[in-house]
């Protein structure tokens, strides 16, 4: 008896058991995909620059030189999908005849490929004490305290080491980590101001970034989002330098400290001091600014690279990963200047269609990078920014952005007189007369208003753009100033031979110098597009039907009028058209309560149906056949809506958007409003169950 | 014999909580506002100016090593945690657990080590002097190096949580490294439990792999809660399997252990839906309880997100799993 009321229990209370056991088990860990530990390293792969992330991942579609795609935020990795060296590479001399754990990577200068000569930080101290997380370290075994960074500061604690850039003669910054061997930590401790000493003697500086902050609201404040110097115990860049006015940067005046994780500049201290990029610890969502603390950001504003840029060559299946180590390794410097950017700052002239080709080269001019999923690519409109790269040391005297319809032959010459150039004003930041003082950029025909702006031919003074660029010319950083913003619907109507506003053309630059008059030995397509979409008008552009069970077409319901047969589900026709479509979407407003809403789509011209099984009405131009009122999809009032679906008036709303990459200008800043341009169309109906 | 070492260790324990003073506030007022954050805590990842009514001590600057609560309060500064260690140096706020206001009771860890060296960032530390290091808390998950500490919350119940940290005040950290086997002796005697998240990974450990996503339980030794599990199936979290470790940076639940109610923040930001930031509090599996924007914008900082690093949340305890047992037996009858 008793045997048999254990039988009948017996699953029930092992349910209870297993209930009550099973959370606090662990579950047997999936298992870590195998790597060959002894295999070398490709660190020349990260020649040309390198970084890491902050967290771990599987990266897909790629073959790491130890066979294992899994991914430590410890890792040095390329911007083209290399891991150049594992974490336990960086850290094999303290570790020697064993794998050493993996510590995370914080900063990253790579020094010297051949050996190779890294300079490094991790996230956490040695296991056995002979660095920490804030030490500078060196891939040979070397190490120098962070008290000896900060004892410039007179900050007497250990307060980390977020990022790490050597500034100098690479010859004699190599001079100084080769004689580290005969300094020893322990002599750096015994010694603080030792190494500011040695940095003199070398010629060289450390730049470098710290994790937390010191005596803040004093004159001495160190925040973790300033740019400090080892050398000269000065702060660089304030952390309200780095970014641009709109963002609320530095402490105590704009009220917040986004700190500085990962810093890159050209080793050479003047050039240095004009091109840094840089990442935050915090996001920024403004209304005229934002970016993500995985994003590498330009000096005073901008994104030089998305941190999907970063982490997309390695294929993972999140779009962040955040951003920790940034370096730019032993890059070979652009010698000529170049246009690099076209239409914004994420968008490179390489991923247009026809953007980087000889002279006299073909291409469709459409934009096709990693910000767009349109197969066919995107055109530009409204104002296109165009930037690029011109040495400030190169003795450019002048630049501009020339252009000419493509099809048409290149000129002969540079400063062809027919050949025109963009024509840009630039209304520039000065000092504030009053208080509060500091920057400020004064309202249009104000007295205070300060312009740079191109000659009729286009060609800017390079003398006035960099020290408007730097802020010697009015006293104020302006590192929102591009080559040229190019107008390309005559929107200011300065009458400055305007394009055709949908054309098709061809840029290059041109520029003067010691030696006379160049031009870019490539060129850039580029399509425009001002053409908005549009919908036929009444009744044509939208219309209801009820969709019959068989799928069919039924009865119409007309504008105003009142569908009787209790039929929920309808057909939605409509007629658009643009050169250059993108998309639509359609919204129900109505109902008890008459607030509901229901959404449908967006559908894009690529999509495999515009939202109803089979249905495909639609392709780049809009629908089709062109200048037909055709079936865009069917929708469902009752599912849609629920129980808000009563005997009612509905409104139905049609959105039709352009592809065209757009951007506002104030003379200012050029702001990409892309989203904000479409055709738009309302009908009202009745309807209910 | 094995009796006796009972008798022994539970008459030392009594007799340390006779000489052990219980944790107070002290006449200078440390930590008198640690009321303001009863039920609910945080720290930034960064400093920023509140706009906001100006804090009790004058000064409009937050660091991101404050104690925030609700209501724009700021209910300790820095240097009042780390009063027993007289530090001077604003070394953050990695992780919190306050266990007991009317003993100004708070349990928490760094961003950067003492300057002094008598801690490091990564041990669990207590306003009333307890410093337990790192490597201790990870005893039996066998790794013997500092991994930091990144979320913190004590499991049991509070007079329980109260006596381990009265005890643990007075072994110094010779003590526990020479010894850690006593951290596990005191939280069985306790009935207490520690889960932490840790800010580094260790795939080479010697019992299983950890992520720095992961929710650990330093009295069994196990993983609590797995990266995969925290998120919804829609995030892709979770190594190697899923593909991402988003790290856990803040760590809350109730005391009584159960699961359910954690909350908790991640390392990195997720835009595919559900979309979340790394400043958000997140229910366990089940997207966002507040964001980022909600929790400071009390504060009136001039920027809407400024991270999050560490949370504490009085949360109310569930139905268990044993609430349910007398179902099963009585149904089994």
């Amino acid at each position: 008896m008793i045997s048999k009321r254990l039988s009948r229990l017996a699953p029930l209370v092992l349910v209870a058991v297993l209930c009550l056991v099973l959370p606090a088990t662990p579950i047997a860990s999936a298992s870590v995909p195998a790597a060959d530990e002894s295999a070398v390293p490709p660190i020349g792969a990260c020649a040309n620059g390198a970084f890491s992330t902050e967290e771990d991942f599987i990266a897909r579609d790629i073959k790491p030189f130890d066979g294992s795609l899994y991914i430590s935020d410890g890792d040095v990795l390329s911007f083209s999908g290399d891991v150049c060296m594992r974490n336990h590479n960086l850290t094999a001399a303290w570790f020697v005849g064993a794998v050493g754990p993996d510590l995370g990577l914080d900063a990253l200068d790579i020094l010297e490929i051949g050996k190779p000569i890294i300079a490094f930080s991790t996230e956490v101290d040695d296991p056995s004490g002979r660095f920490t997380s804030g030490d500078l370290l060196f891939t040979p075994g070397w190490a120098i305290p962070n008290l000896a960074l900060v004892y410039p500061f007179n900050i007497k604690w250990d307060i980390g080491l977020d990022g790490v850039q050597f500034i100098g003669k690479i010859e004699d910054i190599l001079r100084f980590v080769n004689s580290l061997p005969n300094r020893p930590r322990e002599l750096f401790l015994q010694n603080p101001g030792l190494l500011q000493a040695l940095l003199k003697e070398y010629n060289i500086d450390i730049w470098f970034t710290v994790e937390g902050t010191a005596f803040i609201g004093t004159k001495s404040q160190v925040l973790d989002g300033d740019l400090l110097s080892a050398a000269t115990g000065t702060i660089i860049f304030p952390q309200s330098a780095l970014l641009p006015p709109d963002v609320p940067a530095g402490l105590p005046q704009r009220g917040v400290d986004f700190g500085l994780d990962g810093v890159v500049t050209p080793r050479d201290p003047e050039l240095a001091r004009k091109m840094l990029w840089f990442s935050t610890e915090i996001l920024y969502q403004g209304e005229k600014t934002s970016f993500t603390d995985g994003d590498v950001l330009r000096l005073g504003n901008g994104i030089e690279r998305t941190n999907w840029d970063l982490i997309q060559p390695f294929h993972p299946v999140a779009d962040f990963l955040g951003l920790d180590a940034l370096s730019l390794g032993s890059p070979v410097t652009e010698k000529d200047p170049n246009i690099q950017k076209l239409c914004g700052d994420q968008r490179f002239v390489s991923e247009f269609d026809g953007g980087l080709v000889p002279i006299n080269g073909s291409g469709s001019g459409l934009y096709k990078g990693v910000f767009t999923d349109d197969p066919r690519g995107q055109p530009c409109g409204l104002y296109v920014p165009v930037d690029g790269f011109v040495p400030p040391a190169a003795g450019v005297t002048k630049f501009r952005v020339a252009y000419r319809p493509s099809g048409t032959a290149a000129p002969g010459a540079v400063d062809d007189p027919a050949t025109p150039g963009i024509r840009t004003r630039w209304r520039l930041a000065v000092p504030r007369p009053f208080w509060p003082f500091g920057c400020f950029i004064p309202s249009e025909g104000s007295i205070l208003e300060q312009l740079l702006e191109t000659d009729t031919r286009g060609w800017t003074n390079a003398n006035d753009w960099f020290k408007a660029y730097d802020g010697t010319l009015t006293g104020c950083v302006n590192h929102n100033l591009r080559l040229a913003v190019w107008d390309t619907n005559n929107s200011q109507g300065f009458g400055w031979g305007a394009p055709n506003p949908d054309g098709q053309y061809v840029l290059w630059l041109e520029w003067q110098d010691g030696g006379g008059l160049h031009r870019e030995p490539v060129e850039h397509n580029l399509q425009l597009d001002n053409k908005l979409p549009t919908i036929a008008p009444y009744p044509n552009g939208l219309q209801v039907y009820v969709n019959n069970p068989d799928g069919t077409r039924g009865s119409q319901v007309v504008a105003c009028g009142s569908e009787k047969t209790g039929a929920s589900k309808f057909q939605i026709w409509g007629q658009f058209a643009d050169d250059y479509y993108s998309r639509f979407s359609l919204r129900v407003v109505g109902g008890g309560p008459p607030t509901a809403i229901a959404g449908f789509g967006p559908q894009r011209w690529w999509d495999l149906n515009d939202g109803t099984l089979g249905i495909k009405n639609t392709d780049d131009t809009g629908t089709t056949p062109n200048l037909t009122t055709k079936q865009l999809r069917n929708i469902d009032m009752a599912a849609a809506l629920g129980s808000a679906f009563t005997t009612c008036c509905y409104l139905l709303d049609l959105w039709v958007y352009d592809a065209s990459i757009r951007h506002a200008f104030d003379k200012v800043v050029a702001t990409d409003v892309s989203g904000d341009y479409y055709a738009y169309q309302p009908i009202t109906f009745g309807a209910g169950p | 014999m094995r009796k006796t070492k009972q008798y022994i260790l539970c008459g030392l324990l009594l007799c340390s909580l006779l000489v052990i003073p219980s944790a107070q506030a002290d006449d200078q007022g440390v930590l008198a506002n640690l009321a303001a954050c009863k039920d609910f805590g945080f720290s930034t990842e960064e400093d920023f100016v509140t706009r906001g009514p100006m804090p009790a001590d004058g000064n409009p600057i937050i660091s991101d090593g404050d104690l925030l609560g609700p209501n724009h309060a700021v209910c300790a500064r820095n240097a009042e945690l780390l009063a027993p260690w007289k530090v001077q140096a604003d070394l953050g706020l990695d992780a919190v657990d306050i266990v007991s206001v009317d003993l100004s009771l708070v349990s928490f860890s760094t961003e950067l080590d003492d300057p002094a060296g008598r801690f490091t960032a990564g041990d669990l530390l207590a306003t009333n002097g307890a410093a337990i290091p790192n490597i201790v808390l990870l005893k039996k998950f066998q790794i013997n190096h500092d991994m930091g500490l990144d979320g913190l919350q004590f499991i049991g119940p509070v007079q329980g949580i109260i006596d381990f940290l009265n005890r643990a005040a007075v072994i110094s950290r010779a003590q526990w490294l020479a010894n850690p086997g006593l951290l596990f002796e005191l939280l069985q005697t306790f009935k207490v439990d520690i889960w932490i998240s840790t800010e580094s990974t260790e795939l080479r450990a010697a019992v299983f792999s950890i992520l720095d996503g992961d929710l650990l339980s330093v009295g069994t030794g196990t993983i609590v809660v797995h990266q995969a599990d925290l998120l919804p199936l829609a995030v892709p979290a979770g190594l190697p399997a899923r593909g991402v470790d988003f790290g856990l940076d803040a760590v809350a639940a109730s005391r009584n252990g159960d699961i359910r109610t954690l909350r908790f923040s991640t390392e990195i930001l997720y835009r595919k839906e559900p979309s979340f930031t790394d400043g958000d509090v997140l229910k366990k599996g089940d997207g966002i309880e507040y964001l980022n924007g909600a929790l400071v914008a009390p504060f009136e900082p001039y920027a809407r997100f400024l991270g999050l690093d560490a949370l504490h949340i009085n949360l109310p305890p569930t139905a268990t799993r044993l609430g349910y047992l007398p179902y099963v037996l009585k149904t089994a009858r």
